[in-house]
């Protein structure tokens, strides 16, 4: 398959990057490692008139870590993430996320952690070729004001699919998103519109530099849940996250965070609430996985390969298991 | 000669291809540069059933860089069919296109983006029809007609009726009817389609395509493009797979023989992997009702099958796809009453063509329905299966003697390798053990182009060339050709080089589909090699001042039986033949003892393949009853090959066996499909197994040295393929306790019969289907 045409620029500083994308807008997309960018390209889902690769620039790959935070700059290749130091000691969770994307080849060599939190959302009429869907017709995310999935649907349904969002969601990391006239902090909580077709809160003049992660106070308890029909290659079907500290017999702290069922994760807050501060039981990783449920029914549609009711059921089941595992029942 | 006094033969040695294709060496279609090369695009429907009104292709033609663009018109219209009777594939639509990915118009031009620029530029005016995507709905009547000669949309009948069925059920202890459903697979062999052709000013054409069958391939190119055989050259290329899906004859090869005839320049079309899925072939989604009645000791004394089999847009090999299923059923067990109606059914989808598990309703429905019989009447499956298994020196109900058979040897080592009653008798929870046996052909009738013949020609150096028209496509045909040329004339495999598979030079063969490479190729190439060392022998004699009957040859050299150290070497006695004028050319054919009178739908009965495989695999797996997911822990196959000319390659395709017709075939591959779109034609949504997911395979050969196989050799894997599907249904059925209907056995769908399950509801299947009957047309047939 063929890429369309486009100019290609590769900046050696930030600055220059983010004059070239002042210009150019929407018109003009950030190339990381390109793992999905160019198959979305081959697929002729975008035309974008400029592509400016981050590669060269320097400052935006490393990772730092700072008294209370952990940096990762975006443009740091994921197996970089998952083999750091400090990465293994404070959040193991990530390295579990980041080893099961795709395949070794992704992890190694191409995919960044910036591309897999920006990761383009998906859908099965989407993620097709020119020629298959010039033959069903458009939907909100080609040009027309409808969704192929579910008719009448007023926005578009597509997933998030990242492997590390809902973990760095429940790690209550930031991102910091850079334009020629300042940069600022966002939480991810903040990060996520919920509509399939401009699933980020990032401005067209934007970059997004870092992902921060604050350190944990207390030592953590966490787990990392993503069901895939096969144990490599495969976007999530569905994912979870939880992470916890467990204090004196109490769950001081949770978030519980499912993701993969539609354009951005969900933060299980009533299962937070009804879980903090009481003594972990059994009975509480049934009721994550009854609001899950719930959650996933409002915003699942038939749009992947397996069917809207096992997507729905299987949230349930991740949920759950989040729990057991990050609450040790 | 005793098996052990054999030098290669029998014993594991790598693949002569293997370097070639480790190192990148070799050479694929789409690698293929020749000076002043195009490229070609098609231009496909995007329509699953629409009337084509108009074609404009004017803007095209004038788009710089285009050298020209074809549509029906340009075609003298002949249609494509495997058979006389079935020839109703226009090679580029006229009238109709009929599934999404349907052949209308193509380019040839400069580069990749001008071609593409230029199918931009082709407008086509349809008017859209109604369509049809299931069996049910096209066989309803007043449905829509894929064909409009073709009532209820049925494409192929067959009929076969042996015995007397409703007397023997009158008999029958027990009798069950339940029906068996599965989806479409697919093949997703590595190398997608591909097409290069040359034409020349003699107004030849060579060309260059995965296949499996240069010589099927010419002719359908000279019938198409009204040129005369002689001028159609099928060159030999490798090939990255095929898995049944290479047997037949695409548009593809002949629009790009028609573009390069048009331009005067060598043309080279490369499919996309999507285009790879839907515009080559796909395997059949089947609907088969078996009813199987049996004595008290479970015995099968009948069995009725009903099956329909959702083709597709066209016939393709319908005909065959159609009886296979049911053949491979007859030959794997013992029934002396059966009736079988197949019926294949038009639909506005991809075209169904022969995969390595030919149907897997069908075989699963089998061996599932077995157990459930097993399982009232209180007998384990391997008594079940044993019961029932084909012996050597029987004949299948449509007459086929079977020469040699290892079933139950297969059936008994598998069960005991894998300690299949202690763990089937001692359930662990969630774990599950199951059994499949199969069996499979090497060969079909196929007349004039049922035979192979080999030559053997020799080298000033010792060295040998063998000239065969057997394709290899992946399996290692050329390996197994040189190794038995190898073998006969005393040469190690180095000392052989191979042309084969070019029509131009190579002599007939019958193709590598219906499992018969080996069996008439290799004896066909074994033929010529020994027809060579006879005139080695007859000039050695003089030589060595022996008889001929005496003489061995080995290590490159001819000497007495028992004296190896006096020898003359090989290239001396080649020498000494020229000398006297008298060149060592052997030559070798073989044609497979089968009735040419058979035919698949009007004469159903006779020899069908002059040797048959059996094969049986035991599959143990670990279900999660949350998910739905399976996990394959072990897997124990057994193969009756006849003979293993070569025990890792036979390993190895017993491997890959597991893989496809088990582990992927029965735990994830299907398509699904929105209306006519084909929702997965990509690796990434359809699930082809991964490495990390297989679990330990431990394969079993069983030889039974068949007699006319060479060396006793007959086929290698595919009795493996077959059996496995039914193996990997039988244990996740058996970890739930649950008889599955549905396939394959995705997570939903264990999921689904998880929770449909109820207790103490009886021995049934998981899901209740319309059961698939005999149709009715209205003119009463
Ligand atoms: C076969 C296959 C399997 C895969 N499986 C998985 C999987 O299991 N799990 C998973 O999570 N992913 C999977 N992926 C997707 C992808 O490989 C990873 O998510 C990867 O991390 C993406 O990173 P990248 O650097 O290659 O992104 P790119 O393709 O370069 O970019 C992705 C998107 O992010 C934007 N972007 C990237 N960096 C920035 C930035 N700094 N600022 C603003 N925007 C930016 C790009 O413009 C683009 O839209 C798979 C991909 C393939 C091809
Ligand atoms: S969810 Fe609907 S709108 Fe969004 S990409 Fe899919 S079909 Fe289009």
């Amino acid at each position: 398959m063929r890429l369309p045409q486009f100019e290609y620029f590769a900046p050696v500083s930030l600055e220059d990057a983010l004059k070239l994308k002042d210009q150019m807008r929407t018109s003009a997309w950030i190339l990381a490692g390109g793992t999905d960018l160019v198959v979305n390209l081959k697929h002729r889902l975008l035309a974008p008139a400029a592509l400016i690769s981050i590669r060269n620039i320097r400052n935006l790959t490393g990772i730092d870590l700072t008294p209370d935070t952990l940096v990762i700059r975006a443009g740091t290749a994921l197996a970089q993430v998952a083999s750091h130091p400090a990465v293994k000691e404070h959040f193991p969770i990530l390295v579990k996320a980041i080893n099961s994307i795709g395949a070794m080849a992704i992890q190694h060599f191409r995919g960044t952690i910036g591309g897999n939190l920006c990761l383009t959302p998906r859908c099965l009429f989407y993620n097709q070729s020119l020629f298959w869907r010039k033959g069903k017709g458009s939907c909100h995310r080609t040009g027309a004001k409808d969704c192929l999935a579910l008719k009448g649907s007023e926005s578009c349904q597509s997933i998030c699919s990242g492997d590390t969002v809902p973990v760095l969601l429940a790690l209550s990391a930031s991102v910091r998103l850079v334009g020629l006239g300042g940069s600022r902090v966002v939480p991810l909580t903040e990060f996520f519109s919920g509509l399939g077709e401009s699933p980020y809160h990032i401005l067209p003049e934007e970059i997004l530099t870092e992902i921060r992660i604050p350190l944990p106070w207390a030592p953590i308890s966490w787990s990392y849940q993503r069901l895939g029909m096969r144990s490599a290659v495969d976007f999530p079907l569905v994912n979870a996250a939880a992470v916890a500290v467990l204090d004196k017999g109490k769950v001081e702290h949770l978030r519980l965070v499912i993701s993969a069922v539609g354009p951005a994760p969900v933060i299980l807050r009533e299962a937070e609430k009804e879980i903090k501060g009481a003594q972990p039981e059994p009975r509480m990783a049934d009721r994550a996985a009854e609001i899950a449920l719930r959650a996933a029914g409002g915003v699942v549609v038939e749009n992947a390969i397996q069917s809207r009711d096992y997507r729905v059921k299987m949230a349930g089941v991740m949920a759950r298991r989040a729990v057991k595992e990050a609450l040790r029942l | 000669m005793p098996q052990q006094e054999y030098k290669l033969v029998g014993k594991s040695i790598p693949r002569v291809d293997s370097k070639a294709k480790v190192t990148g060496e070799a050479v694929f279609t789409a690698d293929l540069e020749l000076p002043r090369m195009l490229v070609a695009k098609i231009l496909r429907s995007p329509y699953p059933h629409a009337r084509i009104l108009n074609i404009d292709v004017s803007k095209a033609k004038k788009l710089r860089g285009v050298h020209a663009v074809v549509t029906g018109k340009d075609t003298a219209g002949e249609k494509w069919g495997v058979f006389r009777y079935t020839r109703d594939q226009q090679l580029l639509c006229v009238d109709k296109v009929r599934y999404v990915g349907d052949e209308v118009a193509a380019v040839a031009a400069v580069d990749e983006d001008t071609a593409l620029e230029a199918l931009e530029l082709i407008t086509v005016e349809y008017e859209e029809l109604p369509a049809v995507f299931d069996a049910w709905s096209a066989i309803a009547p007043g449905a829509a007609l894929v064909h409009e000669d073709k009532p209820r949309n049925i494409n192929v009948e067959v009929k076969i009726d042996v015995g007397d069925v409703d007397e023997a059920f009158a008999r029958c202890h027990l009798v069950r009817e339940d029906t068996f459903v599965a989806e479409e697979e697919s093949y997703f062999m590595t190398e997608p389609y591909a097409v290069v052709a040359n034409s020349h000013s003699d107004g030849s054409v060579e060309v260059w395509m995965p296949n499996a069958s240069p010589h099927t391939k010419a002719k359908a190119l000279s019938n198409a493009l009204r040129i005369p055989l002689s001028q159609v050259n099928v060159r030999k290329i490798t090939i990255g797979g095929a898995f049944g899906g290479r047997s037949d004859v695409f548009p593809a090869e002949f629009i790009t023989c028609l573009l390069s005839l048009k331009t005067r320049r060598p043309v080279k079309l490369v499919y996309s992997r999507e285009e790879n899925t839907i515009a080559t072939r796909k395997g059949h989604a089947m609907i088969t009702t078996h009813k199987t009645g049996v004595d008290k000791e479970g015995r099968v004394l009948a069995r009725e099958s009903v099956a329909y089999l959702d083709g597709g847009a066209y016939s393709s090999t319908g005909p065959i796809a159609t009886s296979v299923p049911f053949l491979c059923h007859e030959q794997a067990y013992n029934v002396p009453n059966v009736r079988f109606t197949g019926y294949r059914i038009y639909t506005n989808k991809p075209i169904g063509g022969m995969i390595r598990v030919h149907g897997r309703s069908f075989a699963c429905g089998i061996d599932t329905q077995l157990d459930m019989i097993g399982k009232e009447l209180g007998i384990d499956p391997v008594t079940m299966h044993l019961r029932n298994a084909r012996k050597a020196g029987e004949t299948t109900p449509t007459g086929s003697y079977v020469a040699s058979c290892g079933m139950t040897e297969c059936i008994e080592k598998t069960a005991a390798e894998s300690n299949f009653l202690d763990k089937f008798n001692n359930p662990q929870p969630l774990r599950g053990i199951g059994m499949g046996v199969n069996s499979v052909q090497t060969g079909f009738p196929l007349g004039i182009r049922g035979g192979s013949q080999a030559f053997v020609k020799f080298h000033e150096d010792g060295g040998a060339t063998v000239v065969s028209g057997v394709v290899d496509n992946g399996q290692g045909n050329d390996h197994m050709l040189v190794l038995i040329a190898a073998e006969e004339l005393g040469l190690a495999p180095d000392d052989i080089r191979l042309i084969s598979a070019d029509t131009e030079v190579t002599p007939t063969d019958a193709g590598s589909y219906s499992m018969i490479s080996t069996f008439g190729g290799g004896n066909a190439v074994k033929r010529a090699a020994e027809d060579a060392k006879a005139q080695i022998f007859e000039v050695a004699s003089h030589m060595l001042e022996a008889d001929p009957q005496d003489l061995v040859a080995a290590n490159r050299k001819v000497f007495v039986r028992g004296a190896p150290d006096v020898g003359v070497s090989i290239a001396k006695i080649v020498r000494q033949a020229l000398l006297m004028g008298r060149p060592i050319m052997g030559r070798g054919s073989f044609a497979p003892e089968v009735d040419q009178r058979r035919e698949w739908i009007t004469n159903p009965r006779g020899q069908l393949s002059q040797a048959f495989s059996f094969g049986a695999t035991v599959t143990e797996v670990e279900v999660d009853p949350e998910t739905g997911m399976v996990k394959a822990l072990d897997v124990t196959c057994a193969q009756d090959c006849g003979f293993a000319l070569n025990p890792m390659v036979v390993e190895g395709q017993f491997e890959g066996s597991v893989a496809f017709g088990g582990h992927g075939g029965m735990l994830s591959e299907e398509h699904r499909w929105h209306g006519g779109h084909c929702l997965n034609p990509t690796m990434l949504e359809y699930k082809i197994p991964v490495m990390k997911d297989m679990p330990r395979i431990k394969p079993i050969i069983v030889e039974t040295i068949d007699p006319a196989g060479p060396y006793g050799a007959k086929e290698a894997g595919m009795s493996v393929a077959m059996s496995a599907a039914q193996a990997y249904c039988n244990a996740v059925g058996n970890a739930l306790g649950i008889y599955f209907n549905h396939f394959p056995l995705t997570p939903e769908r264990i999921l689904d019969a998880i929770e449909k399950r109820k207790e103490g509801q009886g021995i049934r299947t998981a899901w209740e289907f319309q059961p698939a009957r005999v149709i009715k047309t209205d003119d009463g047939t």
